[in-house]
């Protein structure tokens, strides 16, 4: 039954909230004392001490972790220790910003790899092959902070085709969005073509291309459909990979999302931002889990089934 | 069949096909993109459009000084890119103890420190027009008249006596707490006249209003605003206010009109921060901005080269060098500290490892433009063979194994770090370095772990370059236990308890005579920070640190 499906994925998430949640706070604390950054080293001892006091950080550790506990499952992670802002609410407006860069580059990279992909597959062995996938291992392979200040470089000083930092008009989505779908679009290109590769020598193409069907007919209707099962399943995992990803492109292009938020109050041991922002990722991350699972068992009869 | 299987033959109905799920997709995925670049226009303000071009209004004032000469002000917009660290996550100044710029250019302080031409700053009248010590524990701020609060209210003596209650108070949270340490209270004698009442004499209370930003008692005071609205929405008394900020990311300031401060040509001001070095000299080079901060030192050079670009090097506040063990041996013993002292070529560290750009330090942890420094000192001198007869008369074998602990993370951490090793080496100390997080350097600062003998450090005088603020950090009850000698001690708190200048910078040099002669650590090289700037752009540039940068007195080209 549905109900029951869902029921059982929803604990198994609730399972794993609150490990993530608990992982979160100690891995926080294990990062130093906040009050000392904020104030820059300024204070005397009983001042630092007063500061602790009021940010609750002077608790037993028991006492602060089941306050958080209580306080996260009400969605309340506290202020951030910097901004004196609700943490949450803070991180979301921030995740909207990054959703910009996010979901474009996911959505394009698979765009973009299904012809790659495909016509590797076909010409396998010709140039366009060798292209594909040498463009395909160096996508892999380039760290995104490199490609990121070599597009800036390239495109934003040597030939000030594109501004290079911070938000603005649809041009300043363009070299961050790029950046990001450097390695996923690699990655996405190279399995098509692994997946295509190997549906082709499948009997019911034979059967279609016997059949009389254009070869484009056949690669489009009858290929191309059951290769891209496997990629919706990454699909799922690899919103996690780009969003964290997103950190090192948000700091280099100064775009103001939660990566550029997260990096930042990780250098300052925000705790309640930190923990805002794992948890919101965490989420996000095991949602589009079920949700991609539930996709693909609509996408394979297999999976309807029960095979 | 399982239960699963059920829920899909249910579920799928003749309508949702394969084919029609992929189609959605792909739909959603367009459509997502489409909706993101929509949101992504009407966002914050273009950068680039108001950058590197002819100023916004291009409109010209004459203003005649007191000689009859007139001054053709040009006003315009400023873009600047600004490294993070504190700046631009909140427009609460209680928010850091930084000194950032977008605070002196939201509020007011009783009084601002200006270049003096002069290597140390001098402090002018800002919110308040005078100032004078009734008695040792109690200064008498007079405030100007005229102040107004960006939303038209009058500024007066209950904001100041509301800001310092408010800082002082640890519920609060103010970050600024430790700039407030020695006031007791705070009176209103009456709208235009302040007096803060301190525990014990202090002569420094005029000078640390530089770092406390006046905030409205009407708006931070009334629950339905508070420090939260501050942070986004403040109410200031400052050159300028809010047109729109984007957290961490811009800040975008225009006239106040109702400020009594006025600007010398820079009405508006567009703040973009920019962690990456990379990407902030970049978008300078390619004249996104109109000037940046905290230049790399490697870059200085290659950015005066370009055209119509200058870099500015503001005062040094700080060192870069190393604390030093002082109570274990044989650390304990002056002969062995003073032997590292000698043993370190100054020099030629900062010419290699800093590119020529910042002056060795001179035998103490002072630098030049600091009140206090006392320039009779001089560089310890590099003498690796009277390094080495200090050490064998104190007892310490060629071989003797020490540890430095170093941040790889700060700029040339680890060069810095293996060429002071080399000179160490270099008369028989072996040292083993160990890199270290800014966590636990910290926890060292603040005794809560045991440092290696050798630990990185930066102690500064901050911008407002007075020495205490670096040398309090040395006295034998700071809880970092750094050093432990009551004449330091004496000459410390004569020092700032001293009203009158003179006598105050004499006891400084006593001070750091003494700890020259029996150092607590090694004073190697100014901590220096570089500004560029744009010279086709802005005339005048002549900030008093990097930050801040008082945008009010920048005059445009």
């Amino acid at each position: 039954m549905l109900i029951n499906y869902l029921l059982r994925r929803i604990f198994q998430a609730l399972v794993v909230m609150f490990l993530l949640l608990t992982v979160l706070f100690f891995t926080a604390r294990l990062t130093g004392d906040p009050i000392t950054f904020l104030v820059g080293g300024f204070l005397t001892a009983d001042d630092i001490q007063k500061l602790r006091t009021a940010y609750g950080l002077n608790q037993p550790l028991p006492q602060q972790y089941l306050i958080f506990l209580w306080n996260a499952i009400h969605l309340d992670f506290g202020q951030s220790i910097r901004t004196h802002q609700a943490a949450l609410p803070l991180v979301l407006n921030k995740a909207v910003v990054s959703s910009q860069l996010v979901f474009p580059a996911l959505f394009l990279s698979l765009v973009l790899a299904i012809p790659l992909g495909t016509l590797a597959a076909i010409k396998r062995g010709s140039g366009v092959d060798a292209a594909a996938m040498g463009g395909a291992v160096i996508g892999q392979s380039v760290p995104s902070f490199f490609l990121g200040v070599l597009l800036i470089f390239v495109f934003g000083v040597t030939l000030g085709w594109l501004p290079v930092f911070g938000t603005g008009g649809l041009d300043h989505l363009i070299l961050p969005i790029a950046t990001l779908m450097g390695y996923p679009l690699a990655r996405y290109t190279r399995l098509i073509r692994a997946q295509i590769s190997e549906t082709l020598t499948h009997e019911y193409v034979r059967t279609a291309r016997a059949k009389g069907l254009s070869e484009a007919r056949v690669v489009i209707h009858h290929v191309l459909q059951n290769s891209l099962l496997p990629i919706v399943s990454l699909l799922g995992v690899d919103l996690g990979l780009v969003i964290s990803a997103g950190v090192i492109v948000e700091a280099i292009f100064a775009w103001p999302g939660f990566g550029s938020l997260l990096l930042q109050s990780a250098v300052a041991r925000d705790y309640p931002v930190i923990q805002a922002t794992g948890f919101l990722v965490g989420a996000t991350v095991l949602v589009s889990a079920i949700f991609v699972d539930l996709v693909y068992g609509l996408l394979d009869p297999r999976m309807r089934l029960g095979a | 069949m399982t239960e699963e299987t059920n829920y899909w033959n249910r579920y799928v109905s003749a309508r949702l096909t394969r084919r029609r799920i992929l189609q959605g997709a792909a739909a959603n995925g367009l459509g997502l993109t489409v909706l993101a670049a929509a949101a992504c226009g009407s966002g914050t303000k273009k950068s680039a459009s108001t950058a590197g071009s002819p100023s916004a209004s291009g409109s010209v004032t004459k203003t005649t000084g007191a000689t009859g000469t007139v001054t053709t002000l040009k006003h315009g917009t400023l873009t600047g890119g600004f490294s993070s660290g504190g700046v631009g996550q909140t427009l609460s100044p209680n928010s850091t103890a930084l000194w950032a710029s977008e605070f002196y250019a939201l509020y007011d302080q009783l009084a601002r420190l200006e270049p003096s031409g002069q290597p140390s700053p001098k402090l002018t009248p800002a919110l308040a027009t005078s100032w004078e010590a009734q008695q040792p524990t109690r200064w008498v701020f007079h405030l100007r008249s005229d102040a107004k609060w960006s939303d038209g209210q009058p500024v007066t003596a209950d904001d100041v006596k509301f800001t310092y209650d408010y800082v002082k108070d640890p519920a609060n949270k103010s970050a600024i707490i430790g700039r407030v340490t020695t006031v007791d209270s705070v009176d209103v004698v009456d709208p235009n006249t302040v007096a803060i009442n301190t525990k014990t004499p202090d002569p420094l209370i005029p000078r640390n209003s530089f770092f406390v930003h006046i905030m409205p008692k009407h708006y931070l005071g009334d629950p339905k605003y508070g420090d939260q609205a501050m942070g986004t929405k403040p109410v200031g008394s400052g050159a300028y206010t809010i047109d729109s900020y984007s957290q961490g990311s811009s800040i975008n300031l225009k006239k106040n009109p109702n400020s009594w401060r006025g600007t010398t040509g820079v009405d508006t001001v567009n703040m973009r921060i920019i962690s990456e070095d990379t990407t902030r000299i970049g978008a300078f080079q390619s004249g996104d901005l109109d000037m940046v901060d905290q230049i790399p030192l490697n870059q200085i050079s290659q950015i005066s080269q370009m055209k119509n670009r200058k870099t500015f090097l503001p005062p040094a506040t700080g060192y870069l060098g190393w604390d030093v063990e002082y109570f274990d041996p044989p650390y304990n013993d002056k002969r062995v500290r003073l032997a590292f002292a000698h043993a370190i070529d100054y020099g030629a560290i900062a010419k290699t490892v800093y590119f020529g750009v910042p002056k060795p330090m001179q035998g103490q942890m002072l630098s030049g433009p600091t009140f206090g420094f006392n320039p009779s000192l001089k560089t310890y001198a590099y003498d690796p063979a009277m390094a080495k007869q200090l050490l064998q008369a104190a007892g310490v074998q060629a071989g003797f194994k020490t540890k430095m602990e170093f941040r790889p993370d700060v700029f040339q951490g680890q060069a810095f770090a293996e060429a002071c090793a080399k000179y160490l080496q270099d008369i028989g100390v072996q040292a083993d370095l160990v890199p270290i997080q800014i966590n636990v350097w910290r926890d060292g600062l603040y005794g809560r772990r045991k440092r290696a003998p050798f630990m990185y450090d930066t102690w500064s005088s901050s911008a407002s370059l007075e020495a205490s603020i670096a040398l309090q950090w040395m006295l034998s009850t700071n809880p970092g236990k750094f050093y432990n000698n009551s004449d330091f001690d004496a000459a410390y708190n004569a020092a700032v308890s001293e009203f009158d200048d003179n006598k105050r910078q004499q006891d400084y040099w006593k001070a750091v005579d003494i700890m020259n002669a029996d150092p607590p650590g090694l004073w190697v090289v100014e901590g220096a920070v570089s500004a560029a700037y744009r010279s086709d752009k802005i005339a005048v540039f002549n900030p008093i640190g990097s930050p801040p940068t008082y945008f009010d007195e920048l005059v445009l080209a």
